[in-house]
């Protein structure tokens, strides 16, 4: 995982702001005119907004999969295939190798689910700030 | 991105990630496929002592060779991602600068405010390299 650039915010807020943000990303919106008493947008609250989705974002794409990820696929298909030469074998290194070949497709297709999943989550949480980040600037746009 | 089309890309990621881990779709493919082995079975002419000779090892070859292309493609899909995570970050990175600029532009003087009103939005922020 690529770590969180460190901003001055608990990972767990910027988790709940994203969180809060998926379900309803004009959410922004009033938060940008908090404590206005004209209703209007703060500008000064706006830029902290700025660098706080920013921070949002670049912790977000931390639950990309990595190259890291794609390794580990990598030596599952490694296994995999030593596993096949081996069944070509006769007696014990046949059966090492069709356990083998069993063992890391199982374990490869999880990882790959695995990983699908948190593409999708990721993705998604990702597009919310991106909308955020759109209504954040329309709004300062027409303030 | 408009909010038309934020609405209907959340749809449909969440309609994607629907259907991920559906054991019953493997399985609708395993039973498909046998049919499939069955039918073209009879159309080539071939009896089930015919299907029953096919050996054990072409098989779990075949299926290999299946699996190793699958996974290599997966390889290739996971690369490809980490490095549009890095894109996707310089991309925010630009248009949250942009922000800023019209931000600035428009309230030339602004400053980032002291006060702390959104701690009910971030209710522990910490030091920067405190965690």
């Amino acid at each position: 995982m690529i770590p969180p650039r460190r901003r001055g915010y608990a990972t767990d807020d910027l988790e709940s702001i994203v969180d809060r943000l998926l379900s309803d990303p004009s959410a922004i919106r009033i938060w940008i005119r908090d404590g206005s008493n004209s209703g209007a947008p703060v500008p000064s609250l706006a830029l902290e907004w700025v660098d706080i989705l920013e921070a949002c974002y670049e912790h977000e794409t931390g639950h990309l999969p990595t190259f890291k990820d794609a390794a580990k696929l990598g030596f599952g298909i490694i296994v995999l295939v030593g596993g096949l030469a081996a069944t070509g074998g006769t007696g014990i290194l046949a059966a090492f190798g069709l356990g083998a070949t069993v063992g890391s497709a199982i374990l490869t297709s999880y990882e790959t689910l695995k990983l699908t999943a948190k593409d999708a989550a990721a993705l998604e949480r990702l597009a919310a700030l991106d909308q955020a980040l759109y209504y954040l600037e329309q709004d300062m746009r027409d303030s | 991105m408009s909010e038309n089309t934020h609405s209907h890309h959340l749809e449909a990621l969440k309609v994607a990630r629907g259907r991920y881990y559906l054991f019953e779709d493997i399985g609708k493919t395993a039973a498909f496929t046998f049919i499939g082995i069955l039918i073209s079975a009879r159309v080539f002419g071939l009896g089930y002592q015919d299907l029953a000779n096919i050996r054990f090892w072409d098989v779990v070859w075949g299926a290999g060779i299946v699996f190793v292309a699958f996974f290599a493609f997966q390889i290739l899909h996971r690369m490809t991602n980490a490095l549009s995570a890095k894109h996707r970050r310089a991309e925010f990175e630009l248009k949250a600068k942009r922000t800023k600029d019209l931000i600035l532009q428009k309230h030339p003087d602004t400053s980032v405010r002291q006060t702390n009103t959104r701690s009910k939005y971030l209710p522990k922020r910490i030091d920067a390299g405190s965690k």
